[in-house]
């Protein structure tokens, strides 16, 4: 659809030099087509270099430091969009495209990806997928996962590989979509992905109820989740010493009303309502407090657990943390998820050991606990990744696999891969 | 044990572990073991060496190492209801049969989740699960009989998926034997587990990566209300037609439906579900959710239809009303054979706005062949299932058939479709993979299943096409090392 | 377990399906091997072995058919007589294939076929030839039995397996149930409430066991019927109907009673005959199948399988007149295999216990699952069957009914031992002796309309 292209065009990168974790590359390079990445990754890997990828740098800071990084591989020069059948509700585009522009081109048809991961508008499809994020919407649309339908990956062996493809229904092989969700790069960097879309809601509005109590605003919300109101999110957050218990109502504009006239009525006590725009900008605010923000100290956890703990989780982790001296300004839990994002501060006085020290704390409270932003010299030498995952050996396997010379990321993913 | 394992020494191996009444080796016994529910001719039917029916992952695990030392290929099977010939052995070999493992295990409301046994019946689930308002939402048009495991093995869909989304999205973990016979969790109930998404490559996997012994499923609550609509269109192509409009105007029904004049023929005098005899296709169109949603949305796909040419749009809300407008279309298969004595159930994807051109193909390879080819489907998300009916008894016949569906599958194709919308590739459509996918898409697709299954032992000859995987290690760090040797494109 | 050279060894001594009634092939060729039999089936629900399944016992036909099985395989005698017959199986495949015939008929094979023990003769013989031939001598050892019971020479009996020989381990059990006087053909019929119009004429297939053991349900019916205005008679010369000789394969003669009860009731025009006995009515509805080569009877067994109906399906057919009595109970219905899934009767049973004032009826889990009664299965295969009755018992007492309602005498023995085995005090009843309860009995004049043992039949 060349009447879209020129939405999303590509936006040159035009650095000459990048770094990740403080680690700074000699050489940027942003490829223009899916076999020059190849190309790149193969050159690198017939070279021994290490190359890391970057498409929007939203969430650069995730993952363990870089061993090395000799080459930056920029995605933006990727960005196009290669197939849009609004009919269809598929979409086909570039790794480089920025969700920002893709959601606007969408939403000229009346569709959109429902997502809303923190990092946002400037966050790259193929940074996306690469991180596999989400946000609060994961609770009634899921995430990437459930609407990823094709991908095409550049591999360090020169290649270039599709699969899946342009249908919503698909079982033509294994499901390798799945397999490069997440897996940061490592093996092998996104150039393109299908995705299906879904009409975008006619009205929405949120919720926002204010408690003195984490365990007021938790019951609360466990009883929103367990009836059957129809809510597009919800989430329990300690925003400014204050518990929150936000509900996002997504849909046709009587339902939205009707619902959100009852959800509020049931929350009781000190309500905001916000509605249509400021409703959408609530939230794009309350993710972003899951975002590092540049120059500070701050860590960002994220923990999960089993659904119908999150409250015990929660209020673990701001237990726990009080008792070890590290203060927790803000917290979002997703109830119907089991997660708990926090942004902790340890201070002047934070370090690798004292960062180590919180991770086995919350490992102790939860069943996976994962640092998603520290500053870098605390990260040195830690899995911020948590936990070594069951079957370990099978996911070195496929490291070896498709990047035997670790190419890619090296060390940056979970298990020091 | 010897890389060969003698006969006599494999039955009481296995008899060690499973005990005597779980193991079958006389040849008579295996004889029951080599289909499943694909077609014959569609699909080479094959005896393993021997079947063992554990009732434990440790009894599972112990049959793969012992498989591994006897250097024999094992083979996952559930109820045996796949159309693909997944779980027919193509080497001999162990079949594993999980129909023994069937318990549900937990059924957790409030984290809405259910840990199963491989072998529990996917509709018994929902059905214990209904009381507490909750359902597994997959539903194959072979839920009545199929398993959780061959549903985690096939990726399977069904008519709901259209807006819950196949297998796939409602597996949150699974226990799984891998080939070298240790037992692993991947995924659970918490988010954010590190690492590869293996959860998300062992479903669809096929039975090639590893056997599941337990699977976490996620449970759907019970919409608050559910509409069915029933509109008779004169012929197909305003019936697809409709289809795409509605879909284009960003309605997601629970279920669209699709069935063709020939598939009305045979299931309104069997079910007198009301379907008009005389239109050309009826669409058969479930909407859920909260009770205004539903009126609402409910109207709209009434004009949507009324304006595409609809001669009519009925609808149902009472349970009893709705079941019977259902009948017609789950009863479909088995009414086909008031029409002929022998059918072959077809399965491929297009995008949802070639649907009336694929159908007008569809039905010029029905001429071409003389084959008549009835059309019940999934048109929401563009899943066919053309029915073709036939004979085998008449020579030849058989032969036409896979002829015509060599068509289909062509035509899709070239449209931009799948090969396979979920009844999985197994070894009916290995052939046809090359015709969707170039080498280096299949040499990744290799790398997946040489990472946990190097020597090529859990359901050798599936989804590759023949001789794929014979010998050399197909995979990318071999192409990877061709790279090293000096071919570089910079 | 054998080892593997045997077994080739048996394979390569081949003999396919001969003499009478082979199974057919187009019948046997109809099976596309789905699986959807699968959970229907009881003896795969309790074993999850493919060969157990409706599915692999058609392809172990069909291989005998295609001779890559020999007839006489251990397995394929044992899997066609581990088969409940109890046609689940037909009543949810999608291709229609009829399994019920083909079972039968495979083992019809095997009857002729293979070399039988000498002591297993001896009791087929006396148990489904000699007695169920002649009422005569059926209702004389039933009378003996009573007695036997009542004086304690039942303990002797069972020790010296002649109940269990005859198929009636479980009648100790029943003692109050067992009626103290024989329904004998054409001694009693009953005349309709004329209240009620039209008036209709019914005659009422008494069976072997329903007219002897179960005598007095028989009456019930007959007074049900009576009462929903039907004059009942019971035709003379009528037999057992031969169901347990077509489910054991002995073809030729289940025959000979079926042209014996086609001739009975051959002079009673196109009236229904009435059945109270799931299996019998499913036989009895298969004449015209199992007679189809006879050219002298085929025609006439196809005319007599379309008069039978099963007592609920009777009631069915006409609005019927509201039961007199109250009754507060709560009860669960055990659907009789041969009724459910080889007559497709399902709604008629329940709907006749909800038109009882008062009475609750609390469905079972898998209410439509066999018990494992099959005919004479729970004498044969003990293990199989109790476990079945066990599940049935088990599903039974969930529902805190008092009593179960069934339709077929093998599953009101069957239930009421496993209930008893199960330590559950509930009864289980027939539907025609619950009916009977609610228009008051047999001691309610108005619905005893007459009953007089010197009536002449016809």
């Amino acid at each position: 659809m060349p009447s879209n292209e020129s939405r999303v065009e590509s936006r040159k990168s035009r650095e000459r030099t990048g770094s990740i974790d403080g680690i700074v590359a000699d050489e940027v390079v942003a490829p223009e087509d899916p076999q020059a990445v190849a190309a790149v990754l193969a050159d690198a890997a017939a070279c021994g270099h290490a190359v890391a990828p970057v498409g929007g740098g939203t969430a650069l800071g995730l993952g363990n430091p870089p061993e090395r990084i000799d080459l930056i591989l920029s995605t933006l020069n990727l960005g196009g969009i290669i197939d849009y059948e609004p009919s269809d509700l598929v979409l086909s585009i570039g790794a480089g495209a920025r969700f920002g522009d893709v959601q606007a081109v969408l939403g000229e048809h009346g569709q959109r990806l429902p997502l809303d991961p923190p990092g946002g508008a400037d966050a790259t499809i193929g940074g996306l997928i690469a991180t596999a994020r989400w946000g609060p919407l994961r609770y009634s649309n899921g995430t990437l996962r459930d609407l990823l339908i094709g991908i095409a990956v550049a591999h360090p062996s020169g290649t270039v590989s599709h699969a899946g493809g342009m249908v919503v229904k698909n079982v033509t092989g294994y499901d390798m979509p799945r397999l490069y969700l997440g897996s940061l790069g490592t093996l092998g960097v996104v150039v393109s992905a299908n995705f299906k879309v879904l009409p975008r809601p006619r009205a929405e509005a949120t919720i926002v109820a204010s408690f003195h109590g984490a365990e007021e605003a938790f019951s609360q919300g466990n009883r929103l989740r367990g009836g059957r109101e129809p809510l597009a999110a919800l989430e329990v957050a300690l925003v400014d010493d204050r518990w929150l218990l936000a509900a996002r109502i997504e849909g046709r504009e009587r339902t939205v009303d009707d619902v959100a006239g009852r959800v509020a009525a049931f929350c009781g006590g000190d309500i905001v309502r916000q509605n249509g725009w400021s409703s959408a900008e609530w939230w794009a605010e309350y993710v972003s407090r899951q975002q590092p923000t540049a120059g500070d100290h701050s860590v960002i956890v994220r923990c999960g657990g089993r659904p119908k703990e999150t409250a015990i989780l929660a209020a673990g982790i701001v237990a726990a943390m009080d008792t070890i001296d590290v203060a927790v300004p803000s917290l979002a839990a997703s109830p119907g998820l089991g997660t708990v994002v926090a942004r902790l501060e340890l201070g002047a006085v934070g370090s690798r050991e004292r960062l180590a020290g919180v991770q086995d704390v919350l490992l102790g409270l939860a069943d996976t606990a994962t640092i998603l932003a520290a500053p870098p010299s605390w990260k040195q030498g830690l899995d911020v990744w948590g936990r070594l995952p069951e079957g370990f050996d099978v996911m070195q396997s496929l490291r070896q696999q498709f990047d035997p010379a670790r190419t890619v990321n090296p060390g940056r993913f979970a298990g020091f891969l | 044990m010897d890389t060969r394992v003698d006969r006599y020494s494999l039955v009481t191996s296995l008899e060690n572990i499973v005990g005597k009444d779980a193991v079958f080796t006389r040849a008579a016994d295996l004889l029951v073991y080599e289909y499943d529910g694909s077609v014959d001719g569609a699909v080479e039917t094959a005896m393993p060496a021997a079947v063992a029916l554990p009732t434990t992952a440790q009894q599972v695990a112990d049959i793969v190492l012992l498989a591994r030392r006897a250097n024999l290929p094992v083979v996952a099977r559930g109820a045996g209801t796949g159309l693909s010939g997944g779980a027919v052995p193509q080497q001999g070999g162990i079949i594993i049969g999980l129909t023994r493992m069937n318990r549900i295990l937990e059924i957790d409301r409030d984290d809405r989740t259910a840990l199963v046994e491989p072998g529990v019946i996917n509709l018994e689930l929902s059905e214990a699960t209904i009381p507490h308002r909750f359902f597994f939402a997959p539903d194959p048009s072979s839920q009545k009989a199929c398993t959780i495991g061959g549903n985690v093995a096939e990726n399977s869909g069904g008519p709901h998926c259209l807006k819950y989304g196949v297998t796939s999205n409602h597996i949150l973990g699974l226990e799984v034997v891998l080939p070298d016979g240790r037992i692993v969790w991947t995924g659970g109930r918490a988010a954010g587990i590190s690492g590869y998404d293996l959860t998300g490559a062992m479903v669809g996997s096929e039975g090639m990566l590893g056997i599941v012994t337990k699977a976490l499923v996620r449970l759907t609550p019970m919409p608050e209300a559910t509409l069915v609509l029933l509109a008779p269109f004169a012929d197909i192509d305003s019936a697809s037609h409709a289809t795409t409009r509605i879909i284009s105007a960003g309605i997601v029904p629970a279920a669209l439906e699709m069935m063709d004049n020939l598939t009305i023929q045979a299931v309104e005098p069997a079910y007198h579900a009301g379907y008009p005899m005389d239109a050309g296709a009826v669409l058969l169109i479930e909407i859920d959710g909260i009770a205004d949603d539903v009126r609402g949305t409910g109207e709209e796909i009434a004009t949507i239809c009324a304006e595409a040419g609809a001669t009519e749009v009925r609808s149902a809300t009472s349970q009893a009303e709705r079941d019977l407008l259902w009948k017609g279309r789950k009863m479909a298969l088995g009414a086909m054979g008031r029409l002929a004595p022998n059918y072959y159930l077809h399965d491929t994807v297009v995008p949802r706005s070639k649907l009336p051109a694929t159908l007008r193909r569809v039905d010029e390879i029905s001429r071409d062949f003389d084959l008549p080819i009835a059309n019940v489907f999934h048109a929401g998300d563009g899943n066919l299932h053309p029915l073709m009916l036939f004979d085998r008894r008449i020579a030849g016949s058989t032969e036409r058939v896979l002829e015509a569906s060599k068509e289909i599958i062509t035509y899709c194709v070239e449209v931009g479709g799948a090969l396979s919308g979920e009844h999985g590739i197994g070894t009916e459509k290995s052939g046809y993979m090359t015709m969707v996918y170039t080498a280096d898409d299949l040499a990744a697709m290799a790398g997946l299943k040489n990472s946990f299954d190097p020597a090529g032992m859990f359901n050798p000859d599936k989804i590759f096409p023949k001789g794929y995987m014979c010998g050399e290690v197909r995979a990318l760090r071999m192409q990877a090392m061709a790279q090293k040797l000096g071919i570089h494109a910079l | 377990m054998a080892v593997a050279a045997d077994t080739d060894a048996n394979l390569l001594r081949l003999g396919g399906f001969s003499g009478k009634d082979i199974p057919e092939d187009d019948l046997l060729r109809a099976c596309v091997h789905c699986g959807m039999c699968l959970p229907a089936c009881p003896t795969y629900r309790l074993t999850g072995q493919e060969m157990s399944s409706p599915r692999g016992r058609l392809w172990l036909m069909r291989a005998v058919a295609d001779d890559r099985l020999d007839l006489l395989d251990p397995l394929f005698d044992e899997q066609m007589y581990q088969c409940l017959n109890c046609r689940a199986c037909e009543a949810v495949c999608p291709s229609g294939v009829h399994y019920g015939p083909l079972v039968e008929a495979s083992r019809a094979q095997l009857e002729q076929h293979r070399p039988r023990s000498l002591s297993d003769r001896v009791v087929r013989r006396i148990g489904l030839d000699w007695l169920f031939a002649d009422s005569w001598r059926l209702r004389w050892i039933v009378n003996l039995l009573r007695l036997s019971q009542r004086s304690g020479l039942t303990v002797l009996a069972r020790k010296m397996g002649i109940l269990k020989a005859l198929g009636m381990a479980d009648l100790e059990a029943l003692t109050p149930a067992i009626s103290r006087r024989a329904l004998v053909p054409g001694n009693e019929r009953w005349d309709a409430d004329l209240s009620i119009s039209p008036p209709r004429r019914a005659r009422l297939f008494n069976g072997c066991v329903m007219g002897t053991v179960f005598a007095n349900t028989n009456r019930a019916a007959a007074r049900v019927m009576a009462r929903n205005g039907s004059d009942v008679d019971v035709p003379v010369a009528q037999l057992c109907c031969g169901a347990l000789h077509v489910h054991a394969g002995m073809m030729e003669e289940a025959r000979v009673l079926a042209r014996t009860n086609i001739d009975a009731f051959a002079s009673s025009g196109d009236d229904p005959i009435v059945v109270t006995a799931a299996g019998c009515g499913a036989a009895l509805k298969e004449y015209g199948y199992i007679l189809k080569d006879d050219p002298a009877y085929a025609e006439s067994a196809r005319t007599f399988s379309a008069r039978i109906r099963d007592f609920t399906e009777y009631l069915g057919e006409r609005d019927l007149v509201p039961p007199t009595r109250t009754i507060r109970r709560q009860v669960t219905y055990q659907e009789p295999c041969h009724l459910v899934h080889a007559q497709r009767i399902s709604r008629q049973p329940r709907d006749l216990m909800n038109a009882i004032s008062g009475l609750e009826l609390i469905e079972m889990k898998e209410s439509s699952l066999c018990c494992g009664s099959a005919g004479i299965y729970n004498i044969v295969r003990p293990d199989m069957a109790n476990e079945l009755g066990d599940r049935k018992a088990l599903h039974a007492m969930e529902t805190t009914a008092s009593e179960v309602i069934t339709a077929n005498p093998g599953c009101q023995m069957q239930v009421g031992a496993s209930l008893r085995r199960n330590g559950s005090t509930a009864k289980v009843r027939h539907i025609a002796d619950l009916l009977d309860e609610a228009y008051g009995g047999a001691k309610t004049k108005r619905s005893v309309i007459g009953n007089s043992a010197q009536h002449a039949t016809r």
